[in-house]
């Protein structure tokens, strides 16, 4: 009776583990806002000159925040909270363009190396403190820090260091130009006068992270641990708004139960994955309002380009060519998605429509590896030189949707005379050990493109060496490499001119199309569901955002 | 019987060092790190950092160090800080040790009120239908996994009741004693805790009714019950006062092993009903590599089952005059 019940305990927490795991996998860079689609207003339009002060929007949180310092949580549910009570320098708008925050204007040199950003004389930290250049130059220089714990230094490789002018203005000073940098800068501003006492070795056992100081729109009421926390209005906001005086974010453990409970009217917000959407706007559309966006988060099949066989442009054509992406979108996803033809969603500003779509075509992919060589064996698999077309697709359980892709690809490939076998890893594993290492033929995993698409890490032939830990420097884990890309994705980055980054995207997606590294699968496309009562709803591609200016009736 | 007890505390030492030790080296071993829960993405992460977010926390450390560094601190009562929360490991658990301990105390205590009659009964009459219906119940209890059970009543109860029963939580948003009167926050708390409460119950109360049924019967075909039975005591008599006491002994020793679970929580049921409880806390951190709340769990875990396994063979000097400690 004793040993049966605790195998069982731990039986269970391996079963609850896959299950949490699901809810909380996928990458989580925090990026506010979009362009709002299809029923969304445009938040000026709808609404009226002042809005009263009034309601309480009760939200839901998968997990629980762990760390609510910006400049070292890096989770989902932190990034939540800390994006309301704390403000950047600058924001991402509707239209995914820097627009100012706490900096109302900024000008650089014509090197691009020196920045120079006005910041707002009306701002103040929820204890009523002033925000000044002092605390924009702390929270920059912390991480720049050689004693920084957190996830960010990667972000601000190119900063040399930040200097204050006078108490409104300061000065960003980088090692060399780099596009992407201005739209990092949404970080939100630390105290300096709460964090400055300890150095910032320390900063990660500061009991300020989880009783946040910021100069955001909302300040944290109370934290229930396991239960829920509130974000009480910010009278000294220095913008009109909040018109929502209290928000209440409860915790759910388990994504169904939580949808179930945004069902029974429990939140007035939340998300809406795509296998309960029909479902659920049938028995709520007249709660409801339903605000469909597609964002900047994708899947796709990524080929170990060093392996024999893919290392073949034509075997990875042919592959492309024998997977239906649309009916995976269609059947898998149930239609909650768009095929993509390349690494950038429609959403992103560099986003191209000329890559080359691969449709499905098994004579054409048959054609293509014949034509490199390619005889088909008795036991009707495509070889080469006595080298079987037989690969792995390694990723990761707990995603019903990535375990049913793979199933699907296995028998499109049969169908051409590839060999497939599927090996699912738990989550950590994964992402620890299969994808830094490249130790896979094909994985399925998903990308979230950051409001600046530079693609450096993911196909420079540089992110592809590894150290001395045997794990990639960059994340180039198709260990792909073309000289010609090299330079494109080189200029790419240092380009300051919009417009002609976004020639070079368009060249840069051509080659992936071409080349298929990647074959990019389909852009998600998510719901959020979001009670009538509530206004001026401004949303994103990751989200709702710019919760300030909502209200409700 | 002092001696015996001083035994048994030596020997837990010896034990308890094996679990830790045990314990320590696996989940190092386990693939994944904070590192890939703290870095975030792994895009994001250059070598240096990793690097230094080694050095912050001492993974850099070789591992026996690590592991006679964590047992130095737990031995002054110290089990750390979180390296997901950044904030001492023993506030994290205490925080959330009395919701477990309100959720499985109160479960445990009304499955023994209703197993141990019901499989005593069942006993006595046996293949009655009384008999039967409880045989059958209890096999489908322990049958039907309790994650199950938990989405059943969800959906059959909860989701139809229109928030008279709510879905998860442990009480409504506000709902302080103070202010609302204590009638009215008990019945809030009663609310949230009667669907939990009805899936725990239900796994255990088939396992203690099966196990009570088997002891009884087993008791009942004794000669000393035949033997009452003889000198023309009631049945009453017999049943109540001879075989049940005698029957009860084997059920303390159940409490053995459902002791520990009043403190570790029940993962499945804590999540689905989004129980703030320990099993909670120790799942996370497993699945966040959060290695001093994995330790802190797991030490305090087995140090609450031997302890147990020590009470229950003491409480058998209490029940059962025979048995004697040298």
């Amino acid at each position: 009776m004793r040993k049966p019940t605790r195998t069982a305990t731990w039986l269970a927490m391996l079963l609850a583990s896959a299950m949490l795991l699901t809810a909380c996998g996928g990458s989580n860079k925090p990026a506010p806002t979009a362009e709002p689609t299809g029923t969304t207003p445009p938040a000026a339009q709808d609404a009226p000159k002042t809005p009263k002060i009034q309601g309480r929007l009760t939200w839901s949180a998968v997990g629980e925040p762990v760390n609510l310092n910006p400049i070292l949580q890096s989770d989902t549910n932190s990034t939540f909270v800390v994006q309301r009570v704390f403000s950047g320098l600058v924001m991402i708008n509707e239209k995914l363009e820097v627009a100012p925050d706490l900096a109302k204007s900024w000008t650089k040199s014509d090197d691009g190396l020196q920045w120079t950003f006005k910041l707002r004389d009306n701002v103040k930290f929820h204890d009523g403190k002033p925000m000044t250049g002092e605390d924009v130059a702390f929270t920059y220089n912390a991480i720049k820090d050689k004693g920084y714990t957190g996830p960010r230094s990667g972000d601000f490789a190119a900063l040399e260091k930040v200097e204050v002018v006078d108490p409104y203005t300061v000065k960003f000073i980088l090692k060399e130009p780099f596009a992407p940098f201005l739209a990092n800068l949404t970080y939100g501003i630390l105290p300096k006068h709460i964090y400055s006492a300890k150095p910032v070795a320390e900063m990660k056992d500061n009991p300020a992270n989880r009783k946040p100081v910021g100069t955001g729109p909302w300040k944290l009421g109370e934290w229930v641990p396991g239960q829920y926390l509130t974000l009480i209005r910010h009278d000294d906001f220095y913008a009109n708004g909040p018109y929502i005086p209290e928000m209440i974010v409860k915790f759910v453990q388990d994504g169904n139960v939580g949808v179930a409970k945004l069902e029974a009217g429990e939140f007035d917000i939340g998300a809406v994955p795509s296998s309960a959407i029909k479902r659920f706007k049938e028995k709520t559309s007249d709660v409801f309002n339903f605000y469909p966006y597609q964002g900047l988060g994708f899947e796709y099949l990524a080929f170990n380009t060093s392996k024999p066989g893919l290392n073949d442009k034509a075997v990875r054509q042919a592959i492309a060519h024998a997977i239906d992406r649309q009916k995976v979108v269609n059947d898998i996803l149930e239609g909650e998605g768009t095929v993509l033809n390349a690494p950038v969603p429609p959403a992103s500003w560099a986003y191209s429509e000329k890559p080359i779509r691969y449709s499905l075509d098994t004579a054409k992919a048959v054609k293509l590896l014949e034509g490199a060589g390619y005889t088909k064996g008795a036991d009707g698999i495509y070889a080469k030189n006595g080298q079987r077309l037989a690969f792995t697709i390694t990723t990761n359980t707990g995603s019903s949707v990535r375990e049913s892709e793979c199933l699907f690809i296995q028998k499109a490939l049969k169908d051409i005379g590839i060999d497939i076998q599927i090996n699912l890893v738990e989550l950590a594993t994964f992402q620890g050990k299969v994808l830094p290492t490249g130790n896979f033929d094909m994985t399925l995993n998903r990308a979230n493109l950051n409001v600046d698409p530079d693609p450096y890490t993911y196909f420079h032939s540089s992110q592809a060496q590894k150290n001395a830990k045997g794990t990639f420097v960059g994340f180039n884990i198709a260990q792909y490499s073309n000289p010609a890309l090299d330079k494109l994705l080189e200029d790419g980055r240092r380009e300051n001119d919009q417009a002609k980054r976004k020639a070079i995207y368009g060249q840069y997606q051509d080659v992936i199309a071409e080349d298929v590294p990647w074959l990019v699968m389909f852009n998600y496309k998510s719901t959020y569901a979001i009670k009538k009562n509530v206004k001026g709803v401004v949303m994103s591609p990751t989200g709702p955002t710019q919760g300030w200016l909502w209200y409700t009736e | 019987m002092t001696r015996y007890l001083a035994k048994r505390l030596i020997q837990m030492i010896p034990v308890l060092l094996g679990v830790t030790l045990v314990a320590f080296f696996i989940i190092h071993l386990a693939p994944g790190g904070p590192m890939t829960v703290l870095g975030g993405d792994a895009a994001q992460l250059d070598p240096t950092q990793v690097e230094r977010i080694e050095e912050a926390y001492g993974l850099n450390q070789p591992l026996h160090a690590q592991y006679f560094h964590w047992l130095s601190h737990v031995l002054r009562g110290d089990f750390g800080i979180s390296f997901v929360e950044s904030r001492p490991v023993m506030e994290m658990y205490l925080e959330r040790l009395p919701n477990t301990l309100y959720l499985n105390g109160i479960a445990i205590l009304l499955v023994y009120l209703l197993a141990v009659p019901l499989g005593a009964i069942s006993a006595v009459k046996q293949y009655s239908k009384f008999d039967y219906a409880v045989t059958i119940f209890a096999f489908a209890g322990d049958a039907l996994p309790n994650f199950l059970t938990a989405l059943l009543a969800l959906y059959l109860v909860a989701m139809p009741s229109k928030g008279a029963i709510p879905m998860g939580g442990i009480a409504s948003y506000g709902m302080k004693a103070e202010q609302v009167g204590l009638w009215l926050f008990l019945l809030d708390r009663a609310r949230y805790l009667i669907l939990p409460l009805l899936v725990v119950m239900c796994q255990s109360v088939t396992g203690v009714t099966r196990y009570m049924r088997s002891s009884m019967l087993e008791v009942i075909r004794e000669d000393y019950v035949q033997t009452a039975r003889a000198k023309g005591l009631s049945e009453r008599v017999v049943i109540y006062k001879h075989a049940l006491r005698n029957a009860l002994i084997p059920v303390v020793t159940l409490a053995g092993s459902v002791i520990p679970a009043l403190f570790s929580g029940s993962v499945i049921v804590e999540q689905i009903f989004s129980w703030p409880g320990v099993g909670l806390l120790g799942f996370r951190a497993v699945a966040g590599r959060d290695y001093p709340v994995i330790m802190a769990f797991l030490t305090l875990g087995s140090v609450v089952t031997v302890v147990s396994f020590l009470v229950v063979d003491l409480l058998y000097v209490a029940i059962d005059p025979r048995i004697k400690y040298e």
